[in-house]
Formats: C-alpha cells, sequence, structure tokens
C-alpha cells in the first residue's frame, strides 16, 4: 500500500470515474459532490490531527460543503454512537464535539429540525447524560428524542436482506429528509468492528434478533433500508482498540485523532478498520460483514477503486 | 373569680397553642412532601439529601447501627413525648392527611346528598299536592342523608394488642419471621409509596409527555408506571386501603395498637417531661378535646391523657374553650380534683357554658374510686412496658449486631454459608413465534441476587424493612421485591432480577447510598466495581455460537470487566469467536443474561451468592500512547 499521493492521484484518474456511478439508489447524489485538486469527485475523505469538529468543517468542505446534504427547511438526523453509560474520555460514544460541529453545519444551511437519538446498550437516561451528548446538542439546539420505547419505532420491510426481512425503525429516522450516520471506531467482541455499518443497530428497536440471525449478516442487511444514511462521519478521534463495545478502562483507549467522511458505508468501514489495523491487528477478512455489505451492493471495500482525499492538520 | 385567668393571658395561651399546632403541621407536611417525592423523583430534582429523612427513621437507624439517631429519637420523646409519630413518621402523617381528606370528601358529599333530599323532597311534596288522594302509589320516602361523624372518641388502651404486635416484630428477628419489616411503618410507608403513588405520579409525567410533545418540547420523557411485581402491587394497596379506612375511622388506630415503634415511644413517652395535662379546676367535661383526638387518648372522664398514646398533635389544646388543657412539665400523676372542690367550681362553669362538669354527678365514692383506679393502673402498666422496652432493645441488638458479619472485601472465596432458600424460578421458556434450534437446555437458579452491597442474604434479610426505595430509585429497575426467594423472612424485600435491558448499571451505586437501614451498605465506586452479587454459568449448547455457527457476542459486549470474553471458535478460516467466561471477574451484573438473545432458555445467567464475594480486579493494562503519521490505506 505504499503509495504517494501523486501516484495515487494518477491511479485516480484512471480509474476512478469508470466506477463512482457504478453502485446504486445511494450513490444518485454523487453527480454534486466535492472535486479533488485533480477535479475529480471525491469518494472518500480521511482526516488525521485536527480537533474533532475541526475536522469536520474541513472534511465536509472537501466533500463540496453541508449544502449538498442539506436542504433549507429540511428534516435532518444525526445518529451517533451513544450506546454506553461512559464518559467521553472512553471512547464508547461518539464524540459531543463533533455532533456539535454538524449540527451547527446542518443549522447554517437552515435545516427545520435536527434530531439526534440513539437506541442504548446501558440505561438511556443514563447514557444520554453522561456521554455529554444530551447537553451538548440541546446546546446546540437539537432536538435529543428517546429511543427507549417500542412506540418510537414503526416496522419496515427490507426486501434486498438475506435475513433480516424486516426490522422496526425509529421513526425519526423514517420521518426525516436527511440523516448522518455516525459512529465511533471500536472494536467489538462479536463483529469484531463497530463503524458505520454497525452503528445502524441504533435505529433498530429489537437488537436481539440481529444475534439471532446471524450478526454479520444481520449487520449487512440493515444497510439495504431505502433510506440511507446521506454520509457517514466516523469519529475516531478516540478510538476503543480492544474489549469494546464497552470497554473497561483508560487502556482500551487509543487517541489517532481522525475522521473519515463518506456517502459509501463499506469504504468507510475499511478505512477505519484500515487505520485501526496500525496500532492494533485487525485484518480485513475478519470483519465479515464488509464482504456481505459489498455483495448487497451497499458500497465498496476496494479503497483503490476510489478518489479518497487525505487531509492531515 | 381567682380561677379565671386574665383575658390578656387566655389570649396568649391560645395563640401559643395555635402557634404549636400549626408548627407542627407544617413540620409535618414538609417531613412528608420532601420525603414522598423523594420516593417518586426518578428524575434527580430532589435533593439527594432528603435521604436523610428515610435514616432518622426509628427502627431503620436501630437496623443500621445508628445508635446516634436513635439515641436522639429517645432522647426527643423524653422531653416532649411521641412528637416523632406526628412529624417525623411519614406513615403517621400519612394517615393525618388521610384522615384529612376523606373527612373533606365526606362533608362535600354530605353537601351534595342534602341538596339532592331537598329537591327528592320538594319533588314528593309536589306529587303529593297533585294528586292528595292517590294512595295507590305509596312511594318509599327518602331518607334524609347521615350527617358525617368527624368526632373520634376515648377507646381504651389496646395493651393486649400493642404487647403482642411488639413481640411480633421483635421475635420476627431471631426466628427469621418478616413481621418486623411488615409492622414497621417507615417500610409500610414505603411500600405504599411506591406501589400507589408511583404508578400514579408516573402516570402524571407521561401525561405531561404526552402535552408537552404535542407542542414539540421535549422536555419530559415517558416513565414505566408498570408495578414492579403484581404481588408487590397487591401488598402495597392491600396496605394503603387498610390503613385508609383505619385513618378515616379510628385516627391513629395503627399507630397505637398495631405499630411496634409506637408501642415502643409510647412507653417512653410516659416518662416525657411535657405533656398534656388537664386542669381539672377549669374542665367542665364537655368533650370537645376528646372528640378531636385521633389518638382516642383523651379520657374525659377521668380527666387524664394517656401518654403512651398520644402523638402531641396538639389539637386538643386548640379546641378547648375553657384552657383546660396545657402542654407543660411533667409533675406526679395528678389525681383528679376531689368531688368537694369540683362541686364548688361546678355552679359557675355550669352557668357560663351550660355543661355540667362530669366530676359534679359523681358521687365522691365514685370518684375516690376513679382517683385509685387511675393511679394504680398508672404504675402497673408503666412497669410493664419499661420492662418490654428493655426487653426489646436488647433483643433488637442482640439478634442484629451479635451475629458473625463480615463485611464483603473480607468474605471468604467459598459460598458455603448460604442459608437455605426456596430455589428460584426455573428459567421460563420466552414466547416466541419462530421455534429455535438453540437454548434447548433448561436451567435452575439455585439462589436469588440480593442488591450488590447487601454482603449476605443473613446481613441484608435481618436488617432490610422493605421500604422498597431502591426498588424506586434504582436506574435500571433491577430491583424488585421477592416473594419467597429468600424464604420467608426476606418476604417483599428486594433482589435482583435481569430481564431485557434490564440489568444492573456498573458505574451505579444508588440502592447502596439511598438505603436507610444499613441492609444494602454503601459502596463507593471502586468497591462496587469488585462486588460479587452473584457469578455468570454459561451454558454452552444454548449458544447461539456453538448451534448455529454465527458471530454474536451480545454477551461479552455487554460485559463491563470481560468476565465474558470472546475467544477463537472452530475454523480460524471462519473466524467465529465463542464466549469464554472467567467467574473471578464476574461481578454479576447480568448484563450479558439481559442481552442473550438465545431461546427458549437463555445460553448465559447469573446465579446469586448467598454471601457476596471480592471480584478480581480486572488486570491492569498500560495506556498506549498512539500517534500515528499515516492512515493504514
Amino acid at each position: 500500500m505504499e503509495m504517494t499521493r501523486k501516484d495515487f492521484l494518477k491511479a485516480v484518474a484512471i480509474a476512478g470515474m469508470t466506477t463512482t456511478f457504478s453502485s446504486a439508489a445511494p450513490f444518485s447524489v454523487l453527480a454534486q459532490q466535492g472535486k479533488n485538486a485533480a477535479g475529480a469527485d471525491v469518494d472518500l475523505v480521511a482526516l488525521m490531527g485536527g480537533e474533532p469538529g475541526q475536522m469536520f468543517e474541513k472534511g465536509i468542505e472537501v466533500l463540496g460543503g453541508m449544502k449538498r446534504f442539506v436542504d433549507r427547511g429540511a428534516k435532518v438526523v444525526i445518529k451517533p454512537n451513544i450506546g454506553w453509560d461512559k464518559k467521553p474520555e472512553l471512547a464508547a460514544n461518539t464524540n459531543p464535539e463533533l455532533i456539535v460541529a454538524m449540527i451547527n453545519a446542518a443549522k447554517d444551511c437552515g435545516a427545520k429540525e435536527i434530531v439526534v437519538f440513539d437506541n442504548t446498550c446501558d440505561n438511556w437516561r443514563k447514557c444520554y447524560e453522561n456521554s455529554g451528548i444530551e447537553e451538548a446538542a440541546k446546546k446546540a439546539g437539537a432536538i435529543v428524542m428517546p429511543a427507549n420505547e417500542e412506540r418510537h419505532y414503526r416496522e419496515v420491510s427490507l426486501p434486498k436482506a438475506k435475513v433480516l426481512k424486516k426490522t422496526q425503525i425509529h421513526q425519526a429516522i423514517l420521518d426525516c429528509d436527511v440523516w448522518f450516520n455516525v459512529p465511533v471506531l471500536k472494536n467489538h467482541g462479536g463483529a469484531k468492528m463497530t463503524i458505520a455499518m454497525k452503528n445502524l443497530m441504533g435505529i433498530v428497536r429489537d437488537r436481539q434478533a440481529f444475534h439471532r440471525l446471524g450478526l454479520d449478516q444481520a449487520i449487512a442487511d440493515i444497510g439495504t433500508y431505502e433510506k440511507p444514511a446521506c454520509l457517514n462521519v466516523v469519529d475516531a478521534y478516540r478510538a476503543m482498540k480492544s474489549n469494546g463495545p464497552r470497554g473497561r478502562n483508560e487502556a482500551d483507549v487509543v487517541t489517532p485523532k481522525c475522521l473519515f467522511m463518506s456517502t459509501d458505508p463499506v469504504a468507510v468501514d475499511v478505512a477505519a478498520i484500515r487505520t485501526f489495523n496500525q496500532f492494533q491487528k485487525m485484518p480485513l477478512e475478519n470483519v465479515r460483514y464488509v464482504a456481505m455489505a459489498e455483495e448487497l451492493n451497499l458500497g465498496v471495500a476496494d479503497l483503490s477503486k476510489l478518489n479518497v482525499e487525505r487531509v492531515r492538520m | 373569680m381567682q380561677n379565671s385567668p386574665r383575658p390578656v393571658r387566655r389570649l396568649f395561651r391560645a395563640a401559643t397553642f395555635r402557634f404549636l399546632r400549626w408548627t407542627r403541621v407544617a413540620l409535618a407536611a414538609a417531613v412528608f412532601v420532601v420525603l414522598t417525592l423523594f420516593f417518586l423523583d426518578f428524575a434527580g430534582f430532589v435533593p439527594s439529601q432528603a435521604v436523610w429523612l428515610a435514616k432518622i427513621q426509628l427502627i431503620p437507624s436501630l437496623l443500621a447501627g445508628s445508635f446516634a439517631v436513635f439515641a436522639a429519637l429517645v432522647l426527643s420523646t423524653l422531653l416532649f413525648g411521641r412528637l416523632y409519630c406526628s412529624i417525623v413518621c411519614p406513615l403517621g402523617i400519612f394517615q393525618d392527611v388521610a384522615a384529612f381528606l376523606a373527612r373533606r370528601f365526606a362533608s362535600v358529599s354530605y353537601f351534595f346528598q342534602k341538596r339532592k333530599f331537598a329537591k327528592a323532597q320538594r319533588a314528593e311534596q309536589a306529587a303529593a299536592n297533585a294528586s292528595d288522594a292517590d294512595d295507590s302509589k305509596s312511594k318509599t320516602p327518602v331518607k334524609p342523608p347521615r350527617k358525617p361523624s368527624r368526632d373520634y372518641r376515648y377507646r381504651r388502651n389496646p395493651l393486649v394488642f400493642r404487647a403482642v404486635f411488639l413481640a411480633l416484630a421483635v421475635a420476627s428477628i431471631p426466628l427469621g419471621l418478616p413481621f418486623l419489616a411488615l409492622l414497621e411503618p417507615y417500610g409500610l410507608f414505603g411500600r405504599i409509596a411506591v406501589a400507589v403513588f408511583n404508578p400514579v405520579y408516573s402516570f402524571g409525567n407521561n401525561a405531561l409527555e404526552a402535552v408537552a410533545k404535542t407542542f414539540e418540547n421535549y422536555t419530559f420523557y415517558r416513565v414505566d408506571a408498570s408495578p414492579a411485581t403484581w404481588a408487590s402491587f397487591g401488598v402495597g394497596v392491600a396496605s394503603f386501603l387498610i390503613l385508609l379506612v383505619f385513618a378515616r375511622r379510628y385516627g391513629r388506630l395503627y399507630c397505637n395498637s398495631i405499630c411496634p415503634v409506637g408501642t415502643i415511644l409510647g412507653a417512653i413517652s410516659r416518662f416525657s417531661f411535657f405533656k398534656i395535662r388537664f386542669d381539672a379546676e377549669k374542665c367542665v367535661g364537655c368533650g370537645l378535646c376528646a372528640k378531636a383526638c385521633k389518638s382516642s387518648c383523651v379520657d374525659v372522664e377521668k380527666r387524664r391523657v394517656d401518654a403512651s398514646r398520644c402523638v402531641v398533635c396538639f389539637d386538643c389544646l386548640t379546641v378547648c374553650r375553657k384552657d383546660a388543657l396545657s402542654f407543660v412539665r411533667n409533675r406526679k400523676v395528678e389525681l383528679a380534683p376531689s368531688a368537694a372542690q369540683a362541686d364548688a367550681n361546678a355552679p359557675q362553669t355550669a352557668a357560663k357554658s351550660n355543661v355540667r362538669p362530669l366530676d359534679a354527678l359523681l358521687s365522691s365514692r365514685e370518684s375516690e374510686r376513679v382517683r385509685r383506679e387511675i393511679a394504680s393502673f398508672d404504675r402497673g402498666k408503666r412497669d410493664f412496658i419499661a420492662l418490654g422496652v428493655a426487653a426489646t432493645t436488647v433483643a433488637v441488638a442482640r439478634s442484629v449486631f451479635g451475629a458473625d458479619e463480615t463485611p464483603v472485601s473480607e468474605t471468604a472465596k467459598s459460598t458455603e454459608s448460604a442459608p437455605p432458600a426456596a430455589p428460584i424460578e426455573a428459567a421460563e421458556p420466552s414466547a416466541l413465534d419462530k421455534p429455535a434450534d438453540y437454548g434447548q437446555t433448561p436451567f435452575k437458579r439455585e439462589h436469588p441476587i440480593a442488591p450488590p452491597g447487601a454482603v449476605s442474604f443473613e446481613h441484608f434479610n435481618k436488617r432490610c424493612v422493605g421500604c422498597w426505595l431502591c426498588v424506586s430509585k434504582c436506574p435500571s429497575k433491577v430491583l424488585k421485591p421477592a416473594t419467597l426467594e429468600y424464604g420467608l423472612r426476606g418476604f417483599m424485600q428486594p433482589r435482583v432480577v435481569f430481564s431485557l435491558e434490564h440489568f444492573c448499571n456498573f458505574d451505579c451505586v444508588v440502592c447502596g447510598e439511598v438505603c436507610p437501614a444499613g441492609a444494602i451498605l454503601p459502596l463507593k465506586m471502586e468497591e462496587k466495581h469488585l462486588t460479587q452479587m452473584g457469578r455468570v454459568v454459561f451454558i454452552k449448547e444454548n449458544c447461539v455460537v456453538y448451534a448455529r455457527n454465527e458471530n454474536c457476542g451480545a454477551c461479552s459486549e455487554h460485559c463491563p470487566t470481560q468476565a465474558v470474553k470472546m475467544v477463537p471458535y472452530g475454523d480460524p478460516e471462519v473466524g467465529l469467536t465463542i464466549p469464554e467466561t472467567n467467574v473471578d471477574l464476574c461481578v454479576g451484573c447480568g448484563a450479558c443474561e439481559s442481552i442473550c438473545p438465545a431461546l427458549p432458555y437463555l445460553a448465559i445467567y447469573i446465579d446469586g451468592n448467598p454471601v457476596q464475594l471480592k471480584a478480581k480486579p480486572v488486570p491492569k493494562e498500560e495506556v498506549k500512547e498512539v500517534k500515528l503519521d499515516d492512515f493504514g490505506f
């Protein structure tokens, strides 16, 4: 993978355009997306070395600005990982600073309402409070919705799915115009890694069904929901390298200070896993749902086929 | 006219009594409102210091070994009588509130009944006028409504009842019976608050949430209003209804015939420094005081107040129109005035009030007999009660603190000293439409799970009064009143029950913080992290990974200490992992059990520790500094 930036751009110039438009519905907006230095469309932005909010602002600029995703008057949902009753320093939940930057960006585009929620693993009140997300998001002007009751969800069918043929999805997702998937990069005991695709288990009511049906395939399947996230923003400012997704203590946390953004959930997961692999061994093949998702045409796992923009701050 | 005080002095006395009474009412109301709200509050708006209102309750303080509190309560009773029962005990105040409201309601309904009656009468009159000859339609005459009685009356001191219930409560501890907790007033109040008030409060909150949501306001959130268990709901509602009827009809009947605290403090208050006393020279025997006395302890005939039942509410002081009652220093037992004296006063007082003093009606021989009776009765009873109190205190202290207790940190590694307890429910197969090809092996829990900090079943069952404050305060809602899981003595004491999304939060120590009886000891966060209330048991045959060759890991994912860890399983090419347990690290939080998807029987569960153990701390690891200069792709 030793490739200079120049080499890469050359490769992109040849290969990029042919593959970009091959995917289905999720990429219908690609025509308007941001361009890289060579004038090619950017599929994925990887940033390093900045603060969470800063990196998002830079990244979204590279992708063509928030306006590309959020129209005036739009109903927007930002779906972080708030799964655990842990403070931000323990990297179990998405960084609140990133959420705030995203809310502000959406507000600047004239979003009518911005909703933040997650179906938590620990007690939802404790997660919302101790993650720091509830307070920060409310202060930034978002609505923080509960997701702990059946009545917050409606059933949808997933015709393209292999095992998860139907499931209940949170009404905020069902009723919004666009939504952002904002996971945090973590190791995971069952699924090996939890990043963008795994974060979708938090828009679903019955997570146990995933485990019963086969976790990896169900994770891939939920990605076939007809209204995918308009953008996946992977928070790797802090990451959980071991004992995830809950983690035990500070020793599980590393601080790579990275952020990955892409409309392609498979590509963004692969990029994050590759970075993760540098400080904790994690062969891509071990994360079984990546291949399964690719088989369902949810995205591209081979990053060399994509226009990747790398930004160091 | 040396008997009638000067008008200014009379006014001053009346004002003082009114002030005393209203102070009592205000203090009681404050205690009741704050403590009740503390029981119901789930959002944390009542300051946590309110827990002290629970910790100054008599039986809990005794069980917790807070002798300073106990001594202060005894001292205050020695000074002022059973003020505790009027302004500290939430159940006492609850009865006052209930009686007040019930009476208000009765008079309101009487008002409407009266109007209805008047209307019916008019209609009847009109009908009669229209056809006076028509006798064939002889209607049943409309009955006038009965005016609700607002009066209490004097009753004899039910000494036998009091002695029996006190003995039952005290004997319960060594005999392993639940009666102390069931009869004790604070626990009784707690059960009413949690079973009856809590659902009402939650419904109110949920209604508010629904209204606020229509205005796009998300300040409120819905909470579960359903009872912890149906058995506990029944116990709470039954207690509520019984006390409501008691309070409405008989005032403080519970306090003065059943309540062990009432009996103990009643015995002490016989010697209290200040007491309500009759001034027999002024009393005209009108009986207003007796009618106002919710403790039924004012005996007008004998001109005496039974201090063992008086809860010093000052109601009698404010109704007396003759200045005949006062709250004064205790003196030697005052005898009723001689008949001669009463006779001498009689004409004047009677003329003024149109009520003839009782003593005037008694012959001198009769009044002599009454006096002797009072004197002898008091002495005998006093001795009896003093003996009872001494015995009680010793018994309670010995049985509670004499036992061999070991704190969590020093507990043995084995669970041999388990007291016999009924085996816990066999896992119920959960109903799901689809039969599964895994989770077919049933299991049976050996022991219930006591809350973290309970030390041991022995420690816990002996102290818990079943107030359910922890049940109400547990943010994860894993504490549920037991029926017979601990055996009879643990009836209605909380146990830990896991269900989907309900497991003990690793970073929560609320139950120990609020427990007023020292049944659940307060744990520091580091202690909590090492307190093993139960141990994990893994049933491989029921596991999804084993049965279906699919990844799962839900248990390990939720495990805060990685006592359940995913390890490589089967063909390395497939890359599956399966749970592996390390019970030494397990704290028994039940996160794994609560999320295990296996059906109908779980593949992983927690079995309770009869003696809570110390878990091994998670191995220390270096915090790794990561300095990346490449993305890795």
